[in-house]
């Protein structure tokens, strides 16, 4: 009988216990980004700790050694990512003119000096997934501004057309002096 | 002794500004053709409209006051002062036009900031700003840089009217005997270097997997912020970007190339090697260098929070020599300052203070001056502590062998006075709008000293009193104060012509 008790208390207890660590698992799967701003504001909370931070993906992807870095951008602030091989090949998208580049959820290791980079202020990426696929942006033209150029064109025409037959009347009376 | 003014002396200056204006115009067709070729409509036309405009206005300017005469001394140096802000205007347009600016003003602030190779910037979203208006934010870093003056000095201006524009744009050395050859000198060393520096990033960022097209875009633009000391860069995080500390190597010794005397590399392009180790300016700019930065390791000596030397070294002494040369570049954002000590932070405001050589691209009060200022103390020292009949002479090498003169002292006396009283009037408004006082002392500094390192004060969202107490200082400190009082004193005789 006591070892039966003994079974059934110690999977009541594993079932709680496994319960807990999937359960604080997907809470951290589901949720709890740190936004970039809070990595900047209170960086001591978080050194040399997992975080999980969001952002565009902005700029060029730069070869360092057998890795990359990328630079993500959330709400005006930036980072930036080492990643390997295997992560660089999901950005399809990086941020520049006319293009939106991907958002990235990042998960990795955050140091404000980290000791393998000479101290730079980044994540060693563990896990990054693209969230939101980017994508490029169709140009804009203001025809105001088509407009505009085009009044300004006729006007600058006109003057130099005035300024130059006002130059030729001067050498003429010159001339004749 | 202010100048007398009188109405006839606007045809004269307003003749030059419609030249410059053209000129500026013109300069439009740079990034114009850069937007062209990566099929950037948008921008493409923003700098079209800009062109006209200039060449519009530049020419009604030319078509009303037609008289072509020599500027006198007064005349000149207005045209100096009065190019600046007009430069600043025309120049902002196509930012403004861009989208990425809040207002016009922010457009010109930043116009201001690249102008006078200063390097704060209020700019929105810049990683996903064009090519052709990224471009020209760096193009006119180094327009700047040179001097709109020695621009246009080398294009259009001829005459008895060039020594009095160049002076007024804080290059009282002619380096040759001519003031044309000492421009052409000036623009051979630049794009020498533009060339070589260019050549070098550009393999760098080859060799780190960037497209060949954005790697010869971010070098170009990198050399040209760099080499003139402006310390814009092609995206937000400046240099902090790259993660290479072999790009802050390389900025590094071409900004600090930029930093020294014209004279003196005129010096060692014509075979005078030696000039590197007797020019007196050059040694105090190594003391000064060094001394400042002993104060920055003073200052962390009470909290060290780097994993080991080399990251101490890296963010503390690119942040000092940055700051020292003027260029602003950086490789830390300004978050980084929560954790440098007051004193460490002092270091970089006297760094910035004191600035780079004279006749180079740097701002500030400059070395020579300090220098000086030195030389005409222990001159007074020798004097007090001589017998009476001792005649005291002191001498250093600048170039050529120069005996210390009493106006020499007082010249460098008054400038410096000048900039301390421009650094703390920046400084005393900031806190006026609730900053602390060594941020904007910091930041005042950084503006007048056309540094451009910042502690966070500079963005889209600061008073706008501040955005216009900055632009005045980047382009008071730029011009060093004469060519601006001369403009004043026009401004004002023209109120009050008896």
């Amino acid at each position: 009988m006591d070892m039966k008790k003994t079974v059934i208390f110690l999977g009541v207890l594993s079932a709680f216990f496994s319960g807990t660590a999937i359960a604080s698992r997907d809470m951290k799967q589901s949720g709890d980004v740190i936004p970039l701003r809070v990595l900047f504001e209170i960086p001591s909370l978080y050194e040399g700790k997992e975080v999980t931070v969001k952002g565009e993906v902005v700029g060029d992807i730069m070869k360092d050694g057998e890795s990359f870095w990328i630079n993500i951008e959330d709400d005006g602030f930036f980072i930036g990512i080492f990643i390997d091989s295997f992560q660089k090949e999901k950005i399809r998208y990086s941020g520049r003119y006319r293009i939106q580049g991907d958002i990235v959820k990042v998960s990795g290791i955050y140091h404000i000096h980290c000791p393998l980079h000479s101290g730079e202020r980044d994540i060693h990426a563990e896990q990054l997934e693209i969230i939101e696929s980017g994508y490029e942006k169709p140009e804009v033209i203001q025809s105001k501004k088509m407009i505009g150029s085009i009044v300004l064109g006729i006007i600058t025409i006109l003057i130099l057309l005035y300024s130059h037959r006002k130059n030729i009347r001067k050498d003429n009376g010159g001339q004749q002096k | 002794m202010i100048p007398y003014f009188s109405r006839e002396d606007i045809g004269p200056i307003l003749h030059y500004l419609g030249k410059i204006i053209k000129g500026m115009g013109v300069l439009m067709l740079v990034p114009f053709v850069i937007g062209a070729i990566n099929k950037e409509w948008g921008p493409s036309i923003d700098f079209l409209f800009t062109f006209l405009l200039s060449l519009s206005i530049g020419s009604a300017l030319l078509l009303i006051f037609e008289e072509e005469r020599d500027l006198n001394w007064r005349q000149g140096m207005s045209v100096v002062a009065l190019c600046w802000i007009i430069a600043m205007f025309i120049g902002a347009v196509p930012l403004y036009l861009s989208g990425n600016y809040i207002s016009y003003l922010d457009a010109s602030f930043e116009a201001m900031s690249a102008l006078a190779t200063t390097g704060l910037v209020v700019v929105n979203d810049l990683d996903h700003m064009s090519y052709a208006c990224n471009f020209w934010r760096h193009f006119m870093c180094f327009i700047g840089g040179q001097g709109i003056i020695l621009v246009a000095l080398t294009l259009f201006v001829r005459g008895g009217s060039v020594f009095k524009v160049y002076v007024g744009e804080a290059r009282e050395e002619k380096i040759m005997p001519n003031i044309i050859q000492t421009a052409r000198f000036i623009w051979l060393v630049s794009l020498t270097y533009l060339v070589i520096g260019t050549a070098i990033l550009f393999a760098i960022n080859l060799w780190r997997s960037i497209s060949p097209g954005r790697a010869l875009f971010h070098a170009i633009c990198l050399f040209m912020a760099g080499w003139d000391t402006a310390g814009f860069a092609v995206q937000s995080q400046n240099v902090l970007y790259y993660h290479s500390p072999l790009i802050e190597l390389v900025t590094a010794m071409f900004f600090l190339l930029g930093a020294v005397n014209f004279g003196v590399h005129y010096a060692v392009w014509t075979g005078k090697p030696r000039e590197l180790l007797r020019n007196y300016e050059l040694k105090i700019y190594m003391i000064s260098i060094l001394a400042t930065f002993f104060l920055v390791c003073t200052g962390f000596i009470i909290q060290f929070q780097f994993p080991d030397f080399i990251s101490f070294f890296r963010e503390s002494f690119y942040q000092l020599i940055s700051a020292h040369t003027g260029v602003g570049y950086s490789n830390i954002t300004f978050h980084n300052f929560s954790y440098w000590s007051p004193l460490a932070i002092l270091g970089l405001i006297i760094a910035m203070g004191l600035g780079g050589s004279s006749t180079s691209t740097s701002g500030g009060i400059k070395i020579l001056r300090i220098g000086i200022l030195l030389k005409g103390i222990k001159k007074e020292l020798k004097i007090l502590t001589s017998p009476g009949a001792t005649v005291v002479v002191e001498k250093f090498h600048h170039i050529r062998d120069i005996t210390i003169e009493d106006n020499h002292i007082k010249m460098a006396a008054i400038v410096t006075l000048l900039y301390i009283t421009l650094y703390l009037t920046g400084g005393i408004i900031g806190v006026f709008y609730g900053y602390p006082f060594l941020s904007s002392l910091f930041e005042s500094v950084s503006a007048s000293a056309n540094v451009g390192l910042s502690m966070g004060i500079t963005s889209p969202f600061m008073p706008v009193g501040l955005k216009i107490t900055y632009i005045i200082q980047m382009w008071v400190g730029r011009l060093e104060f004469l060519s601006v009082f001369v403009l004043f004193s026009f401004l004002l005789s023209l109120k009050s012509p008896e």
